[in-house]
């Protein structure tokens, strides 16, 4: 895949074939109405972050977005494939997308490199030397080529995660879903995560980014969206967010005023 | 070095306090106390008064507890059985003539332990080298020390020309006795002097004794007995007696009387003249004693009711004393009313008494004749009014030294002691007139032909007599009492060991020295009786140089493993092979790992040892069942078939899909079953009905059917591998329940045909003995017993049991209701269920399956409910390891687009497995522990053994040895295991996160 950098100024004809779109999702968990009439729609190459206080079903949105949680009703469409009860589109789906999960969730008996390898010979059917190759290609990326042996227990946080990217990232996919990828870190391991998604979105991946670091919201997202209590409230640029002259939804002003 | 000032400005705002901490103390050493052993003991033996008290009480129990098993085990336990059934111990009565496999697996099994040592510890620890020596050191020079310094004890023979009777036995002292000797020993013989001198003496004698000396040994024994307990009857009795003459209750309660009474008088014999005289006179000395100790009693008690001071005044006034004279006494001062009497007395017997009247003056003499003071003796008075008694005083020439004193306690013992033994039979060795009789000895070979010694005669005080053996062979010992007067001789004989008959031969119980040429015969053509001891037992307390020079020293030298009709080898040289084993495993690891990475020193001795440990089980079975090179062979074209069958479904899958294979191979069994239908005979010969050909399936008659039989078994796994190979190729991800299916099927498949495959192959072993089947079977499933089948139970239990519980946990798991409830159900049936029950059921209920099963071997029935039974176990340790992986990691395996099935084999299975290793490891300790309930359906295990071992004739009440072996038997190996598994813990395997 490697798609080469793009450059942030010509973002703006990409808009109008979208890759995801969401129409009016429904979801509960028991009685609980989770997501309330989601919809949404995202171009190719768009970086889109979603921020909100917790509780307010933005991981349980994107985890609709590969299936990992099943929407009750409403539709969503991922690259062009429908996603439904039929057991291959789900695969074909989760083919296109990667997910970064706040806990890593790398696989502990493994090495970092059968971690990254996996994935690829045992669904795309790979050589083990093809997987490989593009494995040290993704580990490089991501900055860490000599931990390749080693295995998860060993690495710390900040390069758990880097490996977990390029877990996902060796699937190939043309989307990538981060679920809180900086949670979990201490402070000081937050920026090297954060360098490597930034590489990531300047290199033209469909990014669905769910975080709370606001200066990489600023920096990187084409688009902010915040959500409360199952619905997206206000969504906009950054500097329609960060600009103090604005005025916003007493809700989202409020989450601001707290975050900021 | 602080510079944080005290803010002592009141008016300011406090600064903050700033301190930088310049100082580097430098490093010391702990305190003494606080480590060590001293600090050791200190916190963990005496940390408490309680700890403390807990200390010594624990240790005070321990110790009482091991020093009363090592007494019993040194001075009375009878080792003979542990010994003579070491073999049948290690391995039941598998052929000899293949035990040379189980050799070799035993080496290879300790060579795997040496590679996994050089694996697993960077050097061996001094503990380690210690046990080892502590093993070995014994085991390589003990023997030879034991050996040179102690002699074998004696052992007791008798000669004789009458019957030894004990009890209900009578022995006849056998003239001709057949024995072993090697070339070069001596045999000496003489009179038994230590046991000659009394009942006593003879009953102590310890070591061997043949069936007569027993006897004699015996009547001894029990005439002592019965002496002590009649003596304990014989008081009682009388108390008892004496009880009811004065009309009181007695000592007995009724119903029981009787019963004493008959024992009492059961214990009596009739003495003769003098010992009834003897008895007369005992009995009047006790009487008088008795008499004696009653007036003692008066007399302390009359000085008891003396009044603290006199209240008249008594004197002796007659001129003339002395004995044989009158004697006068006065009372003077007298001043009470009542009557007054004066009593003299002599030696606590009242002689006279004189009633008085006093006059006026308060003053009287009583004068007492000279008859009744006659002689010498202790003579005192007594003033009484009203019967009581108020003075008393000793008489001038009355001598203190004549007062009588009662027996002390020993003498009255012994007295009765003596009536005691005279109501008894004569003693044993008068009976016999032990060693009084001079005996003729000769020693002959097989033929009769005497030792140049010719024959010598043993005379009462006379010298031992000796003979030297020539060669090694049977020998006869001829012993006739030479003179014509009755008596039988105990002789104490060296150089003669019990003998013990076995299958190959007769061997030497002491140092295991076998003859196999058959027992020597009389004219009569009939055998000589053969130096066959007293249930081989050795009689007595025997002493710590005895028990090693018997018991312990042949344990370790003696042939315990035989290989083929004759020779073998020592439990010493056997030991020694697997440390020689072990060693070379280790050196051979630690040479390979020369050439590991630096970074992981061990790499190639971890690789060399997994790859051995994992094949013991495939080394098991060729070395159990028998398996040869050719089997080896055909084994390995078959897998490479499978393999091969792998490879074209991969090239074929993209022409015929897995679906259309399946179908291909139903149809072809589908003809395969219409030609069995209706063209048997092209497949199974002429006798082809259809119950024939079912009955043939099975493994029921003998006949033709092996070829149709195994081509179908073999070939199923290369259609499974072909199919396999397609799906792999093929993009499409196939439905979990497909593949689930297929396993199932698959294992479905291996538990139906392993005990039809083993059937038939057993089947024809045993009506053919060339038949081609042999080369995978040359052992009978039957034959196999003791250790060999509680290690073949363990670890194919567990081997097979591994798949079996994985997959029930796994549909445990499943969202399928029907497999779920199938696994559940299964699980908590057997889960509910006693293991006794299960393997009760799988070795009765099999067979009503279907009759052919019932000539499966009760070993594999019993596997297959052992395999059932822990596969229900380790589905729930695996279902809990499964539910332990954090629901993350099955969240990014479906992100990453994984099937399910891929989730479980490469994802949460592994993890799961490993999380479980300590409990898997702990369920194998138990599952060899719980073999033991294999006796109980009839299998001989260890326990078994033990079972058939203690009815054994020469081995009875043998049971205590016996268990206590096997308790240490199955203490060291479940010890080690549970040792190993500690290991594995600490090594982290069982943490899914490796670090």
């Amino acid at each position: 895949m490697a798609v080469e950098a793009v450059d942030t100024k010509k973002k703006a004809d990409r808009f109008d074939e979208p890759i995801i779109v969401v129409e009016k999702i429904n979801k509960w968990f028991g009685d609980f109405h989770v997501l309330r009439d989601v919809s949404l729609s995202i171009a190719p190459q768009e970086v889109v972050v979603i921020i909100g206080p917790s509780g307010s079903g933005k991981s349980t949105f994107i985890r609709c977005i590969n299936r990992l949680e099943e929407h009750q009703e409403g539709l969503i469409q991922v690259d062009g494939i429908e996603l439904s009860h039929d057991v291959r589109n789900v695969a074909e789906i989760r083919r296109e997308t990667g997910m970064v999960f706040q806990q890593f969730n790398l696989f502990p008996h493994m090495t970092v490199q059968d971690n990254v390898t996996l994935a690829p010979m045992k669904v795309r059917h790979w050589s083990k030397d093809q997987a490989e190759k593009k494995a040290m290609e993704l580990l490089n990326r991501v900055g860490i080529p000599e931990q390749a042996k080693k295995y998860p227990g060993q690495l710390s946080g900040g390069q758990q995660q880097r490996v977990a990217i390029a877990r996902a990232l060796a699937m190939e996919p043309n989307i990538m879903l981060f679920d809180e990828p900086t949670s979990a870190l201490d402070p000081e391991m937050i920026k090297e995560v954060l360098d490597v998604m930034k590489e990531l979105a300047l290199s033209g991946m469909t990014m669905i980014v769910v975080t709370h670091e606001m200066g990489f919201a600023r920096e990187v997202a084409d688009r902010i969206i915040f959500m409360d209590h199952g619905r997206i409230v206000e969504q906009g640029p950054p500097e329609h967010f960060f600009d103090p002259n604005v005025e916003h939804h007493p809700r989202t002003q409020e989450f601001l005023d707290q975050i900021l | 070095m602080t510079t944080s000032q005290p803010d002592n400005t009141p008016d300011t705002m406090p600064e903050a306090k700033v301190s930088i901490n310049y100082e580097d103390p430098p490093t010391k050493p702990p305190p003494l106390l606080s480590t060590g052993v001293l600090a050791w003991i200190r916190e963990n033996l005496f940390s408490s008064p309680f700890d403390a008290a807990l200390t010594i009480f624990g240790a005070a129990f321990i110790v009482f507890a091991i020093v009363g098993l090592l007494n019993w085990v040194i001075s009375q336990g009878d080792w003979f059985a542990i010994t003579f059934n070491f073999e049948q111990y290690m391995y039941g009565r598998f052929n000899t003539t293949e035990v040379w496999r189980l050799g070799l697996f035993a080496l290879l099994v300790a060579f795997t332990a040496g590679t996994a040592i050089a694996a697993y510890f960077r050097r061996i620890s001094p503990v380690f080298m210690l046990m080892l020596a502590i093993i070995y050191i014994p085991v390589l020079l003990l023997p030879a020390i034991v050996n040179a310094t102690i002699a074998l004890p004696e052992s007791y023979v008798v000669a004789g020309n009458m019957n030894v009777v004990s009890g209900t036995v009578t022995e006849d002292p056998i003239e001709i006795v057949a024995f072993t000797a090697q070339g070069g020993e001596t045999v000496a013989l003489h009179y038994a002097d230590e046991a000659d001198n009394s009942d006593t003496d003879l009953a102590n004698i310890a070591g061997f004794v043949d069936d007569a000396s027993n006897a004699l040994r015996t009547a001894a024994i029990n005439r002592l007995a019965n002496i002590a307990r009649f003596i304990e009857l014989d008081e009682d009795v009388q108390i008892d007696a004496a009880a009811l003459d004065e009309g009181e209750a007695g000592l007995f309660i009724p119903p029981q009387r009787d019963t004493i009474l008959r024992e009492y008088e059961s214990l009596q014999y009739t003495p003769d003249e003098d010992q009834l005289a003897r008895i007369a006179e005992i009995e009047q000395i006790l009487a008088d004693e008795a008499d004696l100790r009653e007036a003692i009693a008066a007399e302390e008690e009359m000085q008891a009711a003396l009044p603290p001071s006199v209240p008249f005044a008594l004197e002796q006034v007659s001129e003339t004393d002395g004995f044989g004279r009158p004697v006068t006494v006065r009372i003077s001062d007298y001043s009470q009313e009542g009557t007054l009497r004066v009593a003299l007395y002599n030696n606590y017997q009242e002689v006279a008494t004189q009633r008085l009247d006093i006059d006026e003056s308060g003053t009287v003499d009583v004068t007492f004749e000279a008859e009744d003071i006659p002689g010498p003796g202790y003579y005192y008075v007594y003033a009484t009014i009203d019967d009581v008694p108020r003075a008393r005083m000793d008489l001038s020439f009355s001598d203190p030294s004549a007062i009588l004193t009662p027996l002390s306690e020993e003498e009255r013992a012994a007295l009765v002691t003596e009536r005691g033994v005279l109501l008894q039979p004569e003693a044993v060795i008068g009976i016999y007139d032990l060693n009084n009789v001079p005996v003729a000895i000769t020693i002959t070979d097989r033929d009769g032909n005497p030792l140049p010694e010719g024959t010598q005669t043993l005379e009462p005080g006379g010298e031992a007599v000796s003979f030297e053996i020539p060669e090694d062979g049977w020998y006869l010992l001829q012993k006739e009492i030479a003179s014509e007067d009755e008596g039988v001789a105990l002789l104490s004989v060296q150089g003669l060991y019990p003998l013990f008959e076995r299958t190959t031969g007769f061997q030497r119980m002491t140092d295991g020295f076998e003859i196999s040429a058959p027992i020597p015969r009389d004219a009569n053509n009939e055998d000589y009786p053969f130096y066959k001891l007293t249930e081989n037992k050795y009689r007595g307390e025997r002493p710590l140089g005895d028990y090693l020079r018997v018991y312990l020293s042949p344990f370790f030298t003696k042939t315990m493993f035989r290989v083929g009709s004759s020779g073998g080898i020592s439990l010493q040289t056997g030991l020694v092979a697997l440390f020689i084993a072990g060693a070379a495993g280790y050196f051979l690891a630690r040479m390979l790992d020369r050439n590991s990475p630096q970074q992981v020193p061990q790499r190639n001795s971890r690789r060399i040892s997994t790859q051995l440990l994992l094949s013991i089980p495939f080394f098991m079975f060729l070395a159990v069942i028998g398996a040869d090179l050719l089997a080896l062979s055909l084994l390995g074209a078959w897998v490479a078939y499978v393999i091969l069958s792998y490879f074209i479904g991969l090239r074929v899958g993209n022409v015929i899909s897995g679906i259309q294979l399946l179908a291909v191979s139903l149809v072809m069994l589908v003809i395969g079953a219409v030609a069995m239908y209706f063209a048997p005979e092209l497949i199974y010969g002429a006798d082809s009905s259809i119950p024939t050909i079912v009955a043939t399936m099975f493994g029921s008659a003998a006949g033709s059917r092996l070829p149709i039989t195994f081509a179908v078994i073999l070939a199923l796994p290369g259609l499974i591998a072909v199919w396999y190979g397609s799906a792999q190729q093929s993009s499409l991800t196939r439905s979990a329940l497909m593949q689930r299916i297929m396993i199932a099927a698959g294992v479905a498949i291996a538990l139906f045909v392993i005990p039809v495959l083993y059937n038939a192959a057993v089947d024809v072993n045993r009506d053919n003995p060339d038949a081609f089947i042999n080369i995978f079977v040359h052992t009978d499933p039957r034959r196999w017993g003791g250790l060999l089948l509680a290690a073949f139970i363990t670890v194919y239990g567990i081997i097979l049991a591994f798949p079996l519980g994985i997959a029930l946990a796994l549909g445990r798991r499943s969202e399928l209701p029907a497999i779920k409830l199938i696994s559940t159900l299964i699980i908590e049936l057997v889960r509910g269920t006693p293991f006794i029950v299960v393997l009760f059921a799988g070795v009765l209920l099999i067979p009503f399956a279907n009759p052919a099963f019932a000539e499966i071997p009760d070993i594999y029935s019993a596997l297959a409910a052992t395999i059932v039974f822990i596969a229900a176990y380790l589905a729930e340790n695996v279902r809990g390891g499964l539910q332990s992986i954090p629901p993350g990691q099955d969240e990014a395996a479906r992100a990453l687009g994984l099937s399910g099935w891929q989730i479980t084999m490469f994802i949460t299975l592994p993890q799961a497995l490993r999380a479980v290793i300590p409990a898997l490891v702990g369920q194998f300790i138990s599952l060899f522990k719980d073999t033991s309930l294999l006796a109980i359906v009839g299998l001989i295990d260890l326990t078994g053994v033990t079972n058939q071992v203690v009815v054994a004739q020469e081995f009875i009440g043998t049971r205590k040895e016996n268990l206590l072996f096997i308790t240490i038997l199955y203490f060291v190996i479940s010890y080690i295991m549970s040792w190993v598994s500690r290991r594995i813990e600490e090594s982290g395997s069982g943490s899914a996160r490796r670090i």
